[in-house]
């Protein structure tokens, strides 16, 4: 088992997608910070000169001059879009050995087949948590160049919401795990970690809340509250138990049906 | 005789279709079995069964003594190249043998050297892609990832197809080297049946998802021996004629040609009577059965195989 981790712990780290992907957003996220303080100071410089025409218009709050510690913990991807980028690295790891048949030459030789779903699973943890603390660290590092970073009270909380937005988007994963390496569909896959990384499911959201309320007319069910993409959107203060409950049991439901798969269907 | 894998009544389906039904394979320890058929006929899924690719329908196999299913540990005893070989082809030979090699916990310094000289690529650019390889240079990077872990047996799937008759001859010589020098036993498909037949040791022939014949080398040569071909253009008449000088064991080949099984030494009057008979002799010799020529005659024909 172990020794199919490190492989594949191998083969994550050669991988260009993971490199590549990485990289856009560490700098997305570094290059932000400087970037938004700089439109902030010309749209202020703007409307500054509009007021100078224009008396009575109310003058345009200041750049925060510092930003605590804990909202950037409790947000490592800075952008909720920067996850589709992880998704997409997630996909391409899951599914690169079969789509160029290279785990043949290694799942027969396993001592279950499965143990490679439980290996892609452990390493795929390592990746997502390598993702959240890059873009966190780009981050700070961004936030460093442009304003005081402040060390504020919540930041045990918010190392909480860290480790609770890694479950979640290691449960997102377990279902791409699931479309990848399970019932390998790279297509379902890329269009399931599409819909989620750009939050495009909102919209279905919002429409299934509709729904709820006009079948049960008292009821008053967001959805969004228990959805791991809108959980994973959340800032500091997550909905903790709902986050715990919704990933475990996606990761419960998903991770063994990955495995009962893969080593029932023969690969090919 | 003890076999170092053995299978029982192993039978696939797909759906309500046999692919392979109660196929019974034997296969020694030392020896290269070589596995006949045409396209479909069901190689590649016996392979994948006992490579642990596919779970068979119904039967079961096993290798070094154990129950497929059991096999539990000793599954990294058999490597496996099925079909084509699965590489990363952005990645160098050196780099998708050490994923394996990481996998199977055997990395360590000039381990993958000593792979890459036993399958002749040691002096290939460390750097160069497998995607920019030869289709041979693939295969024998195929076989060196089987290699990985030092397995007691290989199943190679058609490892020869497609290659240039100099990548024939590498193959084979690595093959009989891997048999000679480190005791591996390989069991190996095959369409190219004379270079099957230099260098297998026994056969299975599968026909339509069914093993229809299993043969030793020395069991070949016994079963066949040596006859006559005729080709003329009245094949009626001289078979005929032949009767009339008192030679009844023969008949029309698949190919068209007249097979006298007797009096072998006797070629001139075969050729005497033919000719006096008025009938145009092409062509009479006498001919060694080949592989190729059992191959053909157990499955009614057909070439392809």
């Amino acid at each position: 088992m172990g020794n199919t981790i490190r492989m594949d712990l191998y083969r994550l780290f050669i991988s260009k997608t993971f490199k590549i992907n990485l990289i856009i957003v560490a700098m997305i996220t570094l290059i932000s910070k400087p970037l938004l303080k700089l439109i902030f100071n010309i749209t202020a410089q703007l409307a500054e000169n509009v007021e100078k025409t224009t008396r009575g218009a109310p003058p345009l709050p200041e750049f925060p001059a510092s930003v605590n510690l804990s909202e950037l913990i409790a947000t490592p991807f800075g952008y909720y879009f920067l996850t589709i980028f992880c998704l997409m690295s997630v996909i391409t790891f899951a599914y690169a050995d079969i789509a160029n048949g290279y785990v043949k030459n290694y799942a027969g030789q396993l001592v279950q087949r499965g143990l490679s779903v439980v290996s892609k699973f452990v390493v795929i943890l390592i990746h997502n948590f390598i993702f959240m603390f890059s873009s966190l660290l780009a981050s700070v590092i961004g936030e460093i160049v442009t304003r005081k970073i402040a060390l504020d009270s919540d930041i045990p909380q918010a190392i909480g919401a860290f480790f609770l937005k890694l479950m979640l988007l290691q449960a997102l994963c377990t279902i791409i795990l699931f479309f990848a390496t399970g019932i390998r569909h790279k297509t379902m896959a890329t269009i399931f970690g599409v819909f989620l990384g750009s939050g495009m499911l909102g919209l279905a959201y919002f429409g299934l809340n509709m729904a709820i309320s006009k079948i049960f007319v008292r009821a008053s069910i967001d959805v969004t509250e228990y959805a791991p993409d809108e959980l994973l959107r959340s800032g500091a203060h997550i909905a903790a138990a709902n986050a715990l409950i919704v990933s475990s049991i996606i990761i419960v439901v998903f991770l063994p049906l990955t495995i009962r798969i893969f080593e029932t269907k023969d690969i090919k | 005789m003890g076999f170092i894998m053995e299978t029982k009544d192993l039978t696939k389906m797909y759906g309500n279709k046999y692919a392979v039904k109660d196929i019974n394979i034997h296969v020694r320890e030392g020896e290269i079995y070589g596995l006949i058929g045409r396209n479909g006929a069901g190689k590649t899924t016996i392979m994948r069964m006992l490579s642990g690719l596919s779970t068979p329908t119904f039967g079961s196999y096993s290798i070094f003594g154990k129950i497929g299913n059991a096999l539990g540990p000793q599954r990294k005893n058999v490597g496996v190249l099925i079909e084509n070989p699965g590489l990363y082809t952005n990645l160098s030979a050196y780099e998708n043998l050490k994923i394996k090699c990481i996998g199977m916990g055997v990395y360590n310094d000039g381990y993958i050297e000593e792979l890459l000289k036993v399958v002749g690529l040691e002096n290939v650019d460390r750097k160069k892609s497998a995607g920019s390889f030869s289709l041979g240079m693939r295969q024998r990077l195929g076989i060196a990832l089987a290699l990985v872990g030092d397995p007691r047996m290989i199943i190679l799937d058609e490892p020869i197809n497609g290659l240039d008759p100099q990548g024939i001859v590498e193959v084979r010589k690595t093959l009989e080297f891997l048999r000679d020098e480190k005791k591996i036993t390989i069991m190996i498909s095959s369409h190219i049946l004379d270079e099957l037949s230099k260098l297998a040791d026994s056969y299975g022939i599968i026909h339509e998802g069914r093993l229809i014949d299993e043969f030793t080398t020395d069991e070949l040569k016994s079963r066949c021996g040596q006859f006559v071909l005729i080709s003329t253009d009245d094949n009626e008449g001289a078979i005929s004629e032949l009767n009339r000088i008192g030679i009844t064991d023969c008949s029309i080949d698949y190919d068209g040609t007249i097979r006298v099984n007797e009096k072998l030494d006797d070629t001139a009057s075969m050729a005497w009577a033919i000719v006096n008979a008025g009938i145009p002799l092409k062509e009479i010799y006498i001919n060694n059965t080949s592989l190729e020529d059992y191959y053909l005659s157990v499955t009614g024909g057909n070439h392809n195989g």
